[in-house]
């Protein structure tokens, strides 16, 4: 069985809050901005002198001027991961990474991480942007356990404020930048032992969420909000299904595309807001790194006998669940 | 896991040493190393000569294809060949060096082009797709495969090359797709073709010899030097005939495929006959990690029951041969 011994996070200390975004005249105002996605902040890697002259209207132009990368990002939290479960990069035999943003097509990402904590190991991406946390649990339980080297490290990282036009109203009220990583053991105990998971995709419906490599990211909202409640709540029915969920005592962590979103979806499964841990408020949406980083931001909360049910969704259209038990 | 069919597409411009004129494409001594003699790109040929792709965002709008299309188009043709419907993939993997859009991913990009539901995600394995893929998958559990899997390499780096500038990116890179489906049995007819061993490891030295951003570019200083090259094959020619001391004599060789032709060379030095070594970039020009691929697919139909194909490779931070036996 897989276990997480450790989580680490990264992220940018530049916040935008919403007068800032009210103050860019786009047609938004904070109080909507509020009422209508539950985000009060978002960080970001970008200056926001930048933000506020250029609107990112030429995102090739933010990689020039980025204070971090999704490469950067994702490195300070491998090495807090690693820190937190009481390893050594040198011990890691495996690396895989997902990003949304990257700087460079080749090499890989995971391939810089590697080369910047200076381990010459299998490091490789594994990718579908949002619903990483549940696609890396799931890919790795592929393997024969024997296959798996003594620890693995799971990097999601994302600069997504880069691909935003700040010229759009809801766009830039979205996205934050940030890095999540966790280690993962198929022979070393850990606090989390991961009982199942599941990851799949509807593509027929690939073209609403799209990041143009050079571009801007750009979204059916209606359809995709429509399709993430849904999708989430389905999830997270199939594990109360399968398994001894118990609501007053486990916890539920949703993609964290939104706060509104996410109280629809603990409304729906009486989810109470204290065993809902989310990050999202103050981070914005941080793409594939939101519910990992939501996990590793609360680890020290993980109370023995506890379930951690995490159901994400996002772009491909994908969508994909875990059910961990923190050990006693 | 067996190998039940193989399919490249590549794009209808053809790209000789010498054209065009106007751009500087001659003197590249990896293009030479490779063994590329002709490419093929996606790009017209009068958008090259004119504007020699300046700017590879302008090289997009007139581009002939896309990755996902390239993909697509190798998909189409695999699935007619073999007999199998999209609906019967249990799962889509992808890998591009070159995407449009980083999200979402190109496997659900050009499983998005058949209009089914189906698990799809990326595998990127950089200039050692092919046989990196193999490594990975064979070390699933077989429980945990579906019935069929597609592995889908689709690269486009011409998009990406200024041909006004950079002779040694401008003779080197082609583009191309390729398509493998695995299944958990053989086929019922036709050839079937075994994973007898796959095992990519770290080399001690990362090296990025190739480096896709906006432009595509060769880091020469990167790249391995003849007598590296020739210290791997031996070594991997070693451990090979550990594996199976007839290889040298029956089975087909896919060298590392930035180094081709050097590599091929070396590979005769172990009794390995010319005919023997199969290449993926001398017509089509080095299409990133298709380049192994493009290379099977031309071997595919030859197979001979028993004789088994060797994918090698290195220079990129990792190494090591795929070992693949038709059933």
């Amino acid at each position: 069985m897989l276990q997480i011994l450790g989580m680490g996070t990264c992220h940018p200390m530049t916040a935008i809050d919403n007068y800032f975004l009210e103050a860019l005249d786009v047609g938004t105002n904070a109080q909507w901005i509020e009422e209508k996605i539950g985000i009060l902040e978002r960080v970001t890697t970008l200056p926001i002198d930048y933000i506020k002259s250029t609107r990112n209207q030429d995102p090739r132009m933010a990689r020039e001027v980025t204070t971090a990368t999704a490469v950067d990002l994702g490195v300070t939290a491998a090495e807090r991961a690693l820190q937190q479960a009481g390893i050594k990069a040198s011990d890691i035999g495996k690396i895989i990474v997902n990003c949304c943003a990257p700087e460079q097509s080749v090499p890989g990402e995971a391939v810089r991480i590697a080369e910047r904590l200076g381990i010459a190991v299998e490091a490789y991406d594994v990718y579908t942007a949002c619903p990483a946390f549940a696609l890396h649990v799931d890919f790795l339980r592929n393997f024969e356990e024997s296959q798996l080297p003594e620890f693995v490290l799971c990097v999601s990282t994302a600069t997504m404020t880069h691909h935003v036009n700040y010229n759009d109203r809801s766009d830039g009220a979205i996205w934050g930048d940030g890095a999540a990583a966790w280690v993962v053991s198929a022979r070393h105990t850990g606090k989390l032992e991961i009982i199942d998971s599941n990851y799949t995709a509807d593509p027929t419906r690939c073209a609403a969420v799209v990041v143009d490599s050079y571009q801007f990211f750009h979204q059916d909202g209606r359809a995709v909000r429509d399709f993430s409640v849904r999708q989430t709540v389905r999830l997270v029915k199939a594990i109360e299904e399968r398994y001894p969920i118990d609501w007053s005592r486990d916890i539920f962590i949703g993609h964290q595309a939104n706060r509104t979103m996410l109280e629809q979806i603990t409304n729906n499964r009486e989810i109470p807001p204290a065993n809902h841990w989310h990050n999202v408020t103050y981070l914005g949406n941080q793409a594939g790194a939101g519910a990992p980083a939501s996990l590793s931001m609360n680890w020290d909360k993980l109370t023995p006998g506890q379930h951690i049910v995490v159901a994400v969704v996002g772009a491909g259209l994908s969508w994909g669940s875990i059910v961990m038990r923190v050990r006693g | 896991m067996f190998v039940l069919g193989v399919a490249a597409a590549t794009p209808d411009v053809l790209l000789s040493g010498a054209q065009p004129r106007e751009c500087a494409v001659s003197g590249s001594p990896i293009a030479g190393r490779s063994g590329v003699r002709t490419k093929r790109v996606s790009l017209p040929l009068d958008y090259i000569r004119s504007k020699g792709n300046a700017d590879f965002l302008e090289g997009w709008s007139v581009a002939t294809t896309t990755p996902t299309l390239l993909g697509a188009q190798a998909v189409r043709d695999v699935l007619q060949r073999i007999g199998l419907s999209i609906e019967q993939i249990g799962l889509v993997l992808g890998d591009t060096g070159t995407p449009y859009q980083t999200c979402p991913s190109e496997a659900q990009r050009i499983a998005g082009e058949f209009g089914v539901k189906i698990p799809a995600y990326d595998l990127v394995g950089g200039i050692a797709a092919v046989p990196h893929m193999f490594s990975v998958v064979s070390r699933w559990s077989t429980a945990r495969l579906p019935e069929y899997l597609l592995y889908v390499s689709t690269n486009t780096p011409s998009q990406h090359v200024h041909y006004g500038s950079d002779p040694v990116a401008a003779g080197l890179f082609g583009d191309a797709a390729v398509v493998i489906v695995l299944g958990k049995q053989r086929a019922a007819s036709g050839p079937s073709v075994g994973v007898a061993y796959a095992r990519l490891r770290a080399e001690e030295t990362r090296r990025t010899p190739i480096v896709i951003e906006r432009s595509a570019r060769v880091n020469t200083e990167a790249l391995l030097s003849s007598d590296q090259l020739k210290a791997f094959i031996a070594a991997e020619m070693q451990r090979l005939q550990q594996f199976d001391a007839t290889l040298s004599q029956k089975a087909l060789f896919i060298a590392p495929q930035l180094y081709a032709a050097e590599a091929g060379e070396n590979l005769t030095q172990y009794g390995v006959g010319s005919q023997q070594i199969i290449s993926g970039v001398d017509e089509t020009g080095f299409s990133l990690g298709s380049s192994h691929g493009v290379a099977l697919a031309k071997s595919w139909n030859a197979l001979q029951s028993g004789q088994p194909v060797v994918l090698m490779h290195c220079g990129d931070g990792q190494c090591g041969s795929v070992v693949l036996v038709a059933a």
